[in-house]
């Protein structure tokens, strides 16, 4: 069968065989390589059909071997490599979780030290108050001492809790995917904090971690770390600070903002008026380059 | 029928003695597998066709699995990773497209 006439013949697909282009319809895919199946089998078969023109000679039992023996190396194929893509699956949550309890385990001993600081903070604080015996001066230096950061505070303020907006479902893995917008970032508790202080606050701790003159709040890849120490969802910010401190607060363009990423991005907003907050010291920053520069002040 | 029944045999050795492949051949299995289905989807073409032969589909599948391990091999070499490998995948997966459309308008003559 050939092509009729009038229709010329795809010139992408020659025909080696010379078997008809029937109801070869123009195929993107098929037309970009031109006719796909392998010229050698056309050949073959014009060899078998060459001789007698009958019927064509019977297969040879090494031939009908060596292709059952192919296609059960085709089937070992298929299966040795799905099992190596299963399998692929555990070592990689195996290495995952061990790097998670590394962390973690980095982590209880990072807050051990902080425990032993914090401890021999207060053992330092009371020797130097024994060793010096002026009550004024005593005094002097814990209001110091609080103000920058450096003792725990007491006293009313508010505590401000954003939390990253709802996860959706994956639809495809099931796993719970976080919209990135509605993750709350370095910059939301970097305006929070900023709003709190500019409001009058005294005082300002992001999960119990107290904020002071040199303290950093940012992002490390996704992760936020408030003092180089990791912060996770939710966030509760307290601040001790005047009685209007909320009010203040809440007229400020940071609540604002949090209203706009509750609408936008339904993420967790509270602000609340707390009683008698407890603040943590920070960790005494060590000044390695800076000197006092004199001045009793 | 032997074809399905040795394909069938082979899924069953693999299954039962489940092989562990050498840490250095990790990385031809996907390349080798794609290139094992072309020379198998070229196969069932040319049987409907009628111009099965069986030294060519033993050639042709021994032939695709090696070119494609070479070139999977040269592209590690040659440090461009799995760049040589995309142009495998795409080569072979047209050619697979182009057997499959042939094959369906064989079967169902559209």
């Amino acid at each position: 069968m050939s092509a009729p006439a009038g229709q010329p013949r795809h010139p992408a697909a020659p025909d080696p065989a010379g078997r008809a282009g029937r109801g070869r319809e123009p195929h993107a895919l098929a037309d970009l390589f031109g006719d796909l199946l392998e010229p050698g089998y056309a050949l073959a078969a014009q060899r078998r059909a060459a001789p007698g023109g009958g019927r064509p000679p019977p297969r040879s039992w090494t031939g009908r071997a060596g292709t059952a023996l192919a296609l059960v190396a085709v089937g070992l194929l298929l299966v040795v490599a799905y099992r190596q893509v299963v399998a692929d699956e555990p070592t990689r949550s195996q290495v995952r979780s061990d790097l998670a309890e590394q962390i973690h385990q980095r982590q209880t001993e990072t807050e051990a030290l902080h425990r032993r600081a914090d401890q021999l903070r207060d053992e330092v604080a009371r020797l130097r108050d024994q060793q010096i015996s002026d009550p004024q001066l005593v005094r002097l230096l814990r209001e110091l001492e609080a103000a920058t950061g450096l003792s725990r505070v007491r006293g009313d303020g508010v505590v401000v809790r954003v939390a990253d907006g709802p996860a959706q479902v994956d639809p495809q893995t099931g796993a719970p995917v976080l919209d990135p917008q509605a993750r709350i970032l370095d910059r939301d508790l970097q305006e929070l904090t900023n709003a709190l202080w500019a409001a009058g606050a005294e005082a300002v701790a992001i999960n119990d971690r107290r904020l002071t003159a040199t303290s950093t709040i940012r992002s490390a890849s996704g992760a936020i770390l408030v003092d180089r120490q990791p912060v996770a969802s939710p966030y509760q910010v307290a601040a001790i600070g005047p009685d209007d401190l909320r009010d203040r607060f809440a007229a400020s363009p940071a609540a604002g903002l949090m209203g706009l990423l509750v609408d936008e991005f339904g993420i967790t907003y509270q602000l609340r008026a707390a009683d008698d907050l407890t603040l943590p010291a920070a960790t005494e920053p060590q000044l390695r380059h800076a000197t006092s520069a004199g001045g009793n002040s | 029928m032997i074809a399905v029944l040795a394909l069938i045999a082979g899924v069953v050795l693999g299954v039962l003695l489940e092989p562990t492949p050498p840490v250095w051949l990790l990385p031809y299995l996907p390349i080798a597998v794609v290139a094992a289905l072309d020379a198998v989807l070229g196969g069932v073409r040319a049987r409907l066709e009628g111009s099965f032969d069986d030294k060519q589909f033993v050639v042709s599948f021994i032939s695709n699995v090696l070119v494609a391990a070479l070139i999977v091999f040269l592209g590690d070499q040659l440090g461009v990773g799995s760049l040589l490998s995309i142009g495998v995948v795409v080569v072979f997966g047209v050619r697979i497209f182009g057997n499959l459309a042939a094959i369906r308008r064989r079967l169902f003559r559209a």
